[in-house]
């Protein structure tokens, strides 16, 4: 144990063993060594981006989809940018989508930038944040322009009709072709005259031959391609009413708009010739007698004229009008309305309330809803219509459902018609299908509150949503109607009319000996039917199918009256259905 | 590895009880290691890297320093401890005009082994010895990353450690310049069962899916000074 005694020995290692450490703790080995690598400059030859164009100029003047092509070898491709005037154009990975009509005008520098890795190698490259910046640059051509000229005014100054339209702004501009169609009934149009215009500038057209009536315009511009334009219609008839001076009637008119077109005025087919400042005409003729007789104004141009009729009319002493025939009347509005190449409002004394171009009307029974349907330019359109000003006043309709032809619409707002091979209920006001069926395209009925529907043979009940199969009933009948919400009439070939009562699915036939339906219309007031006939008109009584009375002429039955009319349904006469009874 | 410790702890144990004279010494040298797993890992990196990095150097024999004590005892044999410390180190590297990458692996290694020796041979001024060691080591590697683009740089430092058991045979030789001061050289062969290298929460770092240990067998040879005391 005497290792440990010499404790001043053990002393003397404690200084190497210190140094021991410390030589450990500083002689650590440090990686070192540095190489560089150089890099060879990168060779950008074969690199390129372009768009899918045959030039650097591109004309635009539609909306266009450019495709873009590259060429980079190897290299990884970050961003691919289109900068119209410096503005980034919208962009779905490799196609541009240019909107002509969110960029200004003319020539506008088109810039095609792709970012893309340097490809040399180097770290920065291979780490993907050495990039280089590809251009190609274009000029772009914009043209927004309209492709198709719109017809934008019918001016009247000066007393002729001006036609403007919108400019054709376009460089293949060749020239304008106008076309004018005319109407003899306001309903059927033909071409009637055609105008080529070479100045791009000249983007109006004086027809000096119009002096009223129904006419519409089309505007089309052969350029590149022929563009055709979208049918515009007008009209403007003549004011007409009368007065009595003494036993003499004197007709008046209203003041001529297109009065420089006009030549002069034709009052009774040639018996007096006014001026176009003339507004009235005294007839000579004594009414006291209580004939019938017509007059009639036309005003002339240099090359056409234009037809009015007046019938002044003093049958049986009651009243005179110079309207046209009636043939429904509007509880609701309490306004009847006649058409004539033109509809006609009249309030419940007959006088003109509104004169429109609408041709066709679909009534509920009560007149809350009305139905028209026609052309806007060429998309076929189904519309509510107020009933006074018969101007739009519901949702517009167009789709695959607009009708063939239309039967008809209920005070709950439900739409019948048929489009073949289907008929359909639509449901007002977003026109929602509430029935659909494989049908014929004529014998479909509404009852007046929608709570019924008849359709090819069948009647179907509404459920609240849908309609659903109620009862069918024998086939044949060409013409139906329901009279009340219950209470279905149909009218076959040879006079054989059906009374059928839905709600107790119960039927009541009756023959109406020589009548040959066309028409069939039903008046709540009097709760008779009318029916047109080869030979005239018959109102007959629903309830036993017997015929009240026959008339040799065609007439109509509304509001409790019967309206007739024996010139070409230029005006009317009526009398009470009561006198007939 | 216990087991290393536990030898080394018994030799100093019975030191007091049967030593007759008493040694030290201060050595220093050399030492090559395999590091088979560590170059593995490090050509590894050089392939996976975003480039081809270089490897200017790969884990190269560096200074080893040690220092022990040795206690004569019965049949001409001594018996003692040392204290030894090595390093060494790895480099991946790539440069352009574009910026560089880095990654440097050091390596430490710090041990303790308890170590006996017989007497071969006595002369008047010199003896030659065999010696075997056994004892524990303790490995750190530090994984410095760095790579900078332009202004732009970024670097990280990962830090790894294990246990390895080290065994040690070799001969040694010494020099009396004087009664009590030698000259002492070794050489001898390192044997190591390296433990696998771990961060802090145990994660192992994989070549494909084998983990990776830092070994350090390899030849040792050392130089250095040495006194015995008086007895």
């Amino acid at each position: 144990m005497n290792t440990f005694k010499n404790k001043k020995q053990y002393k003397r290692i404690v200084g190497p063993l210190i140094a021991l450490v410390a030589i450990l703790v500083t002689s650590c080995f440090e990686p070192s060594g540095t190489v560089f690598t150089k890099v060879p400059a990168p060779d950008y030859s074969g690199v390129r981006i372009d768009l899918s164009t045959a030039s650097d100029t591109i004309f635009i003047d539609q909306p266009t989809l450019l495709y873009v092509n590259t060429e980079t070898g190897s290299r990884k491709v970050f961003s691919i940018v289109l900068y119209l005037n410096d503005t980034v154009v919208y962009n779905d990975y490799s196609t541009f989508w240019i909107e002509p009509r969110s960029h200004a005008k003319g020539p506008q520098p088109l810039r095609l930038v792709m970012t893309m890795a340097t490809g040399d190698g180097s770290l920065a490259d291979k780490v993907g944040v050495s990039s280089v910046e590809v251009t190609h640059n274009y000029v772009a051509v914009i043209d927004a322009s309209p492709m198709t000229p719109k017809i934008t005014a019918f001016d009247s100054t000066g007393g002729t009709m001006t036609v403007r339209w919108e400019k054709y702004e376009r460089s293949d501009f060749q020239h304008y072709t106008l076309y004018k169609m005319c109407s003899s009934n306001g309903y059927s149009f033909d071409d009637c005259q055609e105008i080529q215009i070479n100045s791009r500038g000249q983007n109006f057209w004086n027809d000096v031959d119009y002096v009223g009536g129904a006419v519409r315009y089309r505007v089309n511009v052969t350029a590149t391609h022929e563009l055709y334009g979208q049918i515009r219609s007008y009209y403007w008839i003549l004011e007409t009413r009368y007065t009595l001076d003494g036993k003499r009637p004197v007709l008046h008119w209203s003041k001529l708009l297109y009065y420089s077109n006009a030549k002069n005025i034709v009052v009774n087919y040639g018996a007096s010739t006014l001026g176009v400042s003339d507004t009235l005409y005294t007839d000579a003729t004594d009414l006291g007698g209580g004939e019938i007789r017509s007059d009639h104004i036309t005003i002339t141009s240099a090359v056409s004229s234009q037809n009015y009729s007046f019938n002044i009319e003093s049958y049986r002493g009651k009243l005179f009008f110079n309207r046209a025939l009636p043939y429904r009347y509007n509880p609701a509005a309490k306004v009847y309305y006649s058409f004539n190449g033109y509809m006609q409002v009249l309030d419940d004394s007959l006088e003109l309330v509104t004169t429109g171009i609408p041709p066709w009307l679909s009534m509920s029974a009560g007149g809350t809803h009305l139905i028209t349907g026609g052309y806007d330019g060429s998309v076929i359109t189904m519309r509510e219509i107020d009933p006074v000003t018969l101007e739009t006043a519901g949702t517009i309709y167009q789709g695959a459902s607009v009708a063939n032809s239309y039967s008809g619409v209920s005070d709950n707002g439900i739409v019948v018609l048929s489009k073949y091979p289907n008929n359909y209920g639509l449901q007002l006001p977003d026109y929602h299908v509430v029935f659909q069926a494989n049908g014929r395209t004529s014998g479909m009925a509404i009852s007046p509150a929608g709570t019924y529907l008849m359709s090819n043979d069948s009647i179907y009940k509404f459920n609240g949503s849908v309609y659903q199969g109620w009862m069918n009933i024998s086939p044949g009948n060409d013409y139906s109607l329901f009279i009340d919400d219950n209470t279905l009439i149909t009218i076959s070939p040879g006079g054989l009319m059906k009374r059928i009562v839905a709600g107790a699915k119960n039927t009541s036939s009756f023959n109406l000996d020589n009548v040959f339906p066309y028409s069939l219309e039903y008046d709540p007031v009097s709760q008779r039917l009318l029916i047109w006939t080869n030979t005239g008109a018959v109102i007959v009584n629903p309830e036993n199918g017997n015929v009240v009375v026959r008339f040799s002429y065609y007439c109509h039955l509304v509001n409790g009256k019967v309206f007739f009319s024996e010139y070409s349904g230029s005006s009317f006469i009526w009398l009470p259905y009561s006198e007939f009874e | 590895m216990k087991s290393g410790l536990f030898f080394t702890l018994v030799l100093l144990w019975m030191v007091p009880e049967a030593v007759s004279g008493q040694e030290f010494f201060l050595l220093g040298g050399i030492s090559q290691q395999a590091m088979g797993d560590m170059k593995r890992l490090q050509q590894n990196a050089a392939i996976n890297g975003p480039v081809q990095l270089q490897s200017t150097q790969r884990f190269p024999a560096y200074l080893q320093f040690s220092g022990g004590g040795l206690w004569r005892i019965p049949g001409d044999n001594k018996v003692g401890f040392r204290i030894f410390g090595t390093s060494t180190g790895a480099r991946n590297y790539y440069e352009d005009y574009s910026g560089y990458i880095v990654e440097d692996y050091q390596l430490v290694n710090i041990g303790l082994t308890g170590r006996i020796e017989h007497l071969l041979i006595l002369k008047k001024k010199s003896e030659l010895s065999v010696f075997g060691e056994v004892g524990e080591s303790f490995t750190r590697l530090k994984y410095d990353a760095a790579i900078r683009i332009g202004t732009s740089s970024d670097a990280s430092v990962q830090k790894f450690k294990s246990k390895n058991l080290v065994g040690n045979l070799g001969v040694a030789y010494r020099y009396h310049l004087t009664e009590r001061f030698f000259l002492m050289g070794t050489v001898g062969y390192e044997i190591d069962w390296a433990g696998k290298l771990s961060d802090s929460h145990g994660n192992n770092i994989y070549v494909n899916t084998t983990p990776v240990a830092a070994g350090w067998s390899g030849i040792k040879l050392l130089g250095g000074i040495g006194f015995r005391l008086r007895d």
